[in-house]
């Protein structure tokens, strides 16, 4: 016999993606932090580095090197070992992460063994595209293509391999579709990358401690602009959100003449955080199901759309490497769903640090990371918000629009309407930030010992794992678009809604208020510490 | 019923293309002065939060 | 006194149950009401006092999909 108990605050711990995405990542960035005491579990974590065919002589690239254990470069007691795994790290991080996100998918009840095929499938592609984009035809810059033994390169850095992963589950998706659904249980482009957000919470309270390495300065200029991208984060999208929900509200109502319910789901969708909006607005305004369903197909497809076009666009066209933070922090309030956003601004990153570094040929290097957090921050903010103006709308529509009898909203549907995702990534983010200025001495030369002890877990976390799952977010979201959806006749009128307010209004409006706030911020310079 | 649910939960009951969508999007109904509320409320709301946001984040190009 | 019960949409109607009563309609007015008359039916310890009913949404009832996205729908509260 079902239960009903009350829905408690407590609820969905173990049964969703969110929780696991906590889990899965606080979990490993825990263990990581036993380097401190001298153990080191999270070396084996791996990672691709460029190759050529025929490496040149006294150059780089042997193919046995393409993948390496991160253990091999950045531990401090176990060095030897990890450096001895090579390309088995790929079976180590098959195992280990395939056994944890296994877990989290027999909690949320999911087909175990259909998650286990899927997920092995995937995974292998995810890295066959991981090891492909790395050849140094395609990531090397001019800047180093030399030591590869080339004279010509794609110049595309880490980024050619998201694009890869992409289109691979792309082809797969469209073409491939009963295959699809067969990896469709492990294909959750939502859950990876919430995963992954959670580490770049471990790589922003990690970047001051990389940069104190260099300088004791650098690293506190790194922690006072991550700083400052979290309050100009949270401005631009509660500005943005409330000038973009009604005027979307507008077009839909006013021009599209769609039913309030429609227009209201719409609003929530296509202004910032896509389906999670349309998801919550969709409930708030009571709204059926299916419409926030037909919503969020919409969003699916059109937000790998714009991942496809913006970080070019801004990259090359404009802002270019003159404001790249303002590039960053638009994308996050232009591009849907967490996913397409953070793989947006994970793209921007490799795309404008490869164009810095080839322009100033290599005078001026930018830490990699804080683009993509610039991108990610405006949408966390938005995860929240959205929550909160869910709550607004529910009222609006509970006791005006729809009364009826004895109804009442329940307070605790903006706790239950929380991404609980984003307190991993905060909690991580200040947990490192207060061992940096605590006991790291905000980087002070006599506490770089024990600083090297906390890098050498975080490394492993924010690079080797975050990367894996961006690599998973952008195969399974190629897997899971079928762009075929937007042919549906009965989506018609809902696409050019999309289409006229996501390039007539949103995009715009997103890259002037991400302008009032971030124009101007600058990358620390890393190009004289680093090779 | 446990079973039942975990069927639905495999597949998803629901998908745009099994539902009729006419009503979702037809039947508009007339403009109420509680949506002109709204949406004026939500764009002063913004404005208001651009000029503090503007004041106090040290980022912003007033500073 | 305070009711659970499970609430979610079927494509077609709308769908309110707990151990005790199952109801469906195609409108939230319509739900309400038989909610109502079944929990005076099926509850008669709720007579004479203020009931709540409190609805839970079922998100098996979310395409697995879409789930990933966003874990919760609403929860709807009634009183009478």
């Amino acid at each position: 016999m079902a239960q009903y108990p009350e829905r408690k605050w407590y609820t969905g711990m173990l049964s969703t993606e969110d929780w696991w995405a906590v889990w899965i990542a606080v979990g490993f960035f825990f263990i990581s932090l036993l380097n401190i005491w001298g153990i080191d579990l999270v070396g084996w974590m791996t990672y691709p580095t460029k190759w050529v065919f025929s490496p040149p002589e006294g150059g780089k690239g042997a193919i046995g090197h393409a993948f390496y254990a991160l253990g091999k470069k950045y531990s401090v007691t176990a060095k030897g070992f990890y450096k001895g795994l090579g390309w088995w790290s790929v079976i180590w991080s098959y195992v280990i992460f395939g056994a944890a996100l296994t877990i989290g998918a027999a909690s949320m009840k999911w087909n175990v063994k259909k998650f286990i095929g899927g997920f092995t499938i995937i995974y292998f592609m995810t890295i066959a595209t991981w090891f492909i984009g790395h050849h140094a035809f395609i990531a090397a810059t001019k800047v180093n293509m030399h030591k590869y033994g080339l004279n010509f390169a794609l110049n595309l850095g880490g980024g050619g391999s998201f694009i890869l992963a992409l289109i691979v589950g792309l082809i797969i998706g469209n073409f491939f579709k009963g295959f699809a659904s067969y990896l469709s249980e492990a294909a959750k482009p939502e859950w990876y990358i919430k995963t992954a957000i959670v580490t770049l919470g471990v790589k922003l309270g990690y970047l001051p401690i990389k940069l104190s390495a260099m300088s004791q300065k650098l690293g506190k200029e790194a922690a006072g602009l991550t700083f400052d991208l979290f309050v100009a984060g949270a401005a631009a999208t509660v500005v943005a959100y409330l000038i973009f929900w009604p005027g979307v509200y507008v077009i839909s109502r006013k021009i599209f003449k769609l039913p309030r319910k429609t227009a209201a789901v719409l609003g929530s969708g296509i202004s910032i955080c896509g389906v999670s909006a349309a998801v919550a607005t969709g409930g708030a305004v009571r709204a059926k199901p299916v419409v926030s369903i037909m919503v969020s197909a919409l969003v699916v497809v059109w937000a790998v759309i714009e991942l496809v076009i913006l970080p070019g666009f801004f990259t090359h066209v404009w802002p270019g490497t003159k404001d790249p933070l303002v590039a960053g922090a638009s994308m996050g309030m232009a591009v849907k769903t967490d996913g397409a956003d953070a793989a947006a601004g994970e793209l921007l990153d490799e795309f404008m640090r490869t164009k810095i570094e080839v322009e100033t040929n290599g005078a001026v290097k930018w830490p990699e990371g804080i683009i993509t957090a610039s991108a990610v921050m405006t949408k966390v903010w938005i995860d929240m918000f959205i929550g909160i103006w869910a709550f607004v709308l529910a009222l609006i529509w509970v006791y005006k629009f729809e009364r009826r009898e004895g109804e009442r909203v329940p307070a605790s549907e903006v706790w239950h309407r929380f991404p609980k995702f984003v307190i991993g990534y905060f909690f991580c983010w200040f947990f490192l930030l207060a061992i940096y200025f605590g006991p790291g001495q905000s980087g002070a030369p006599e506490a770089m010992p024990f600083l090297k002890t906390v890098k050498a877990g975080a490394v492993p976390v924010e690079k080797g794992m975050r990367k894996l799952f961006f690599m998973l977010t952008f195969m399974s979201l190629g897997i899971i678009t079928d762009f075929k959806k937007l042919r549906e006749a009965q989506f018609g009128k809902m696409v050019w809604v999309y289409f006229v307010a996501l390039f007539g209004f949103i995009i715009p409006v997103a890259i002037l208020i991400g302008y009032l706030f971030h124009h101007g911020m600058t990358l620390p310079n890393i190009a004289q510490y680093v090779k | 019923m446990a079973e039942e649910k975990k069927e639905i939960s495999g597949t998803g009951s629901l998908t745009g293309e099994a539902l009729e969508a006419e009503d979702v999007l037809a039947g508009a109904e007339e403009w109420s002065s509680t949506e002109t509320w709204l949406v004026v409320g939500s764009f002063i709301a913004a404005i208001i939060a651009l000029v503090i946001g503007m004041i106090l984040v040290p980022t912003s190009i007033l500073h | 006194m305070v009711i659970y019960a499970s609430i979610r949409h079927d494509g077609k109607n709308w769908v309110v149950e707990n151990d005790h009563f199952r109801v469906e309609a195609s409108t939230l007015d319509e739900i309400d009401e038989k909610v109502r008359d079944a929990v005076r039916e099926k509850t008669p310890e709720a007579r004479g006092q203020k009931v709540q009913v409190y609805m839970a949404y079922d998100n098996y009832a979310i395409p697995q999909w879409i789930r990933q996205y966003s874990s919760h729908y609403f929860d709807r509260v009634i009183e009478f």
